[in-house]
């Protein structure tokens, strides 16, 4: 099914942003494993005390996971639970579909929104995040900022391309 | 609001967002967004709602499940996998319903290589069951093994779903993962007994193989002390590591990894491609758990704030249930959602009642934590919603319904409910290997 050009654009446009994400949550899975053993090995042979590292993977898991968490989304791989949908006629399937775009956008929007005003009021705040590690702790919140703001574009995609066919 | 009207809105808005076909995260995060606006404060709920989203993945514990699953997709996507099996293939010669045998060491291995029952299952399902029914093995053998054993991943080390298990209920994540190796094997033990009797009872099932030529050392050894014996070694970067207290359980399943890249090197296996799909493969899984976690912690957060976890656990501390009746109970439950849901979401809505029950009860949670494990493999065959099962439609020559797919995990759903029963009545079964790490 052919896509108008005015969709068609911005769409693939989106799905280069989504790989990219996919790829930097992957590299970053990488970067964890480079780092630990890097921790044991420099530990083990008392070469180094890399005390930072454990903070440091944590925040790398926290990034991974909401900048792949839109990539997993756009490729459908989230676990859903489809025994119900799969025994519907097709237009109960389709409007089922709709209607959990329909959620899925309002539901990311929030949280977007939600995100967004945590970010900009730790930042107005000046907080800070006091571990090994000292820094403002806006930097943390932007990951889920930016994973929900991909969402609702992904939920909205969804829902356009679907009223695209419709019409 | 009493609890119990909290808890009906609550557990019927997931069940319904779940049933709809909303994914399992964005259901979690829908209910949460209600929860924590009515339970948590208005709009200090929903900030708190997001810094718990955060918060819940910044964990070092975590690690882990992208880790053991790493390892697994290395050795999967560079190949090494495949040629493990084939020497397991070429040694066992002579043996009643060969393949299915095959399938079962070749699963055991890969088990306690890799972190996850989705690849395992994937690998033996693609290779061979197609080749099973092409010799006239029965549907039941040529699936029903590859399900069964696909699912030992979850407990034979390394396994994700322990450490998250370990991870969201405190329960100690080295003991869980130690502990998983006893009852892993038991279990393959058992279908191995079950293949060999069904064929000495029924030859039909397997048609004899009819053996050409023994082969010699080279042909038959070599193969299997080449490819399966080194890699034996990641499995030890893992298990002895922890052991030893070299690592921890986060910094064993790091050089559980790099283990297995160092020995798809060595094999001149691994290339940038291979390990770039692997990293790949690696993200999505792992992602799409991380991303239920951090949707669920603020979940048992509402449970706990709208008095829900202490009310269910008052109502059922009130029926003066013994101990041992009420992980039955728990274990039931478990086995019941295990048909209809996925084995993060059983553990996510589960474990904020079980865990606080348990400790009311003084129930050993090493004991309680491995079987509800086997528990939840057991969900990953259970129709309709048994992941593996339908994973092994997707490997399964074209057509095949899902009916035989059905027929075919049953007797090892039999088998895997035997053992847990025998986990329950014997605990010193479970706890002895755990118990050396005191």
């Amino acid at each position: 099914m052919a896509s108008s050009p005015s969709l068609t654009r911005p769409r693939s446009a989106l799905t280069a942003v989504f790989d990219l994400c996919g790829s930097l949550s992957a590299l970053l899975l990488g970067v964890i494993v480079v780092l630990v053993t890097a921790d044991i090995a420099t530990r083990s042979f008392h070469l180094a005390n890399l005390a930072w590292v454990n903070e440091v993977t944590e925040y790398l898991l926290t990034f991974a996971t909401f900048t792949g968490a839109p990539w997993v989304l756009h490729h459908h791989g989230h676990v859903n639970i489809d025994i119900i949908v799969t025994r519907l006629s097709a237009s109960a399937q389709r409007a089922l579909t709709l209607t959990c775009d329909a959620g899925g956008l309002i539901i990311s929007a929030v949280l977007f929104y939600e995100a967004l005003r945590v970010l900009l009021g730790s930042y107005a705040d000046g907080s800070m995040v006091f571990k090994y590690l000292v820094f403002p702790e806006w930097y943390l919140t932007t990951p889920i900022v930016f994973c929900f703001a991909l969402c609702t574009l992904e939920f909205a995609g969804r829902l356009l391309a679907r009223r695209e066919v419709l019409s | 609001m009493s609890w119990t009207l909290a808890g009906l809105g609550l557990g019927s808005s997931l069940f319904l967002l779940f049933a709809i076909g909303l994914p399992v995260t964005f259901a979690f995060f829908g209910v949460n967004l209600a929860g924590a606006w009515v339970f948590l404060g208005g709009e200090a709920g929903l900030e708190q709602l997001v810094r718990n989203t955060g918060d819940s993945v910044n964990s070092f514990a975590l690690l882990p499940i992208p880790l053991f699953v790493m390892m697994g997709e290395i050795l999967f996507h560079t190949g090494v996998a495949y040629r493990s099996i084939n020497a397991i293939d070429r040694l066992l010669q002579r043996v009643p319903a060969r393949l299915a045998v095959v399938s079962l060491a070749g699963g055991t291995v890969f088990a306690a290589l890799s972190g996850s029952s989705i690849a395992n299952t994937a690998l033996l399902g693609g290779t061979l069951s197609p080749d099973m029914l092409r010799r006239g093995y029965s549907p039941t053998l040529s699936f029903g093994p590859v399900m069964a054993v696909g699912g030992i991943a979850v407990l034979i080390p390394p396994s994700a779903l322990a450490v998250m298990l370990g991870s969201l209920s405190g329960i100690s994540i080295s003991k869980l993962l130690i502990g998983g190796i006893v009852p892993g094997l038991l279990m393959s033990f058992a279908f191995l007994v079950y293949i060999l009797v069904t064929c000495w009872l029924w030859p039909d099932v397997a048609p004899r193989e009819r053996v050409y030529s023994r082969g010699g050392f080279r042909e038959r050894y070599w193969p299997f002390i080449r490819d399966v014996i080194p890699l034996s070694l990641i499995f030890v970067a893992v298990i002895g590591s922890m052991l030893s207290g070299l690592a921890t359980p986060t910094e064993a399943s790091a050089l559980g990894a790099v283990a297995s890249l160092v020995a798809t090197a060595c094999y001149g296996a691994l290339t940038l491609n291979n390990l770039k799909t692997s990293l790949l493969e690696t993200a999505k899984v792992s992602v799409s758990i991380l991303f239920i976690i951090a949707a669920s912690t603020t979940f048992s957060q509402i449970l706990s704030f709208s008095g829900v976890t202490t009310g269910v656990t008052e109502v059922i501390g009130n029926l003066r249930l013994s101990p041992d009746m009420l992980v039955l109970a728990m274990l039931g439950l478990l086995l019941l959602l295990g048909c209809v849901i996925d084995q993060v979401s059983m553990m996510l809505v589960t474990l904020p009642f079980f865990m606080p029950l348990a400790a009311a009860a003084n129930i050993d949670t090493i004991w309680l934590g491995l079987m509800m494990l086997v528990a939840i493999e057991i969900g990953l065959l259970t129709p309709p919603f048994g992941i593996l099962l339908m994973v092994m439609q997707g490997a399964a020559p074209r057509g095949t319904p899902l009916a035989q797919i059905y027929r075919a995990a049953f007797p090892f759903i039999v088998i895997e409910i035997a053992v847990l029963g025998l986990m329950f009545l014997w605990p010193a079964m479970v706890n002895w290997l755990p118990g050396l790490l005191d």
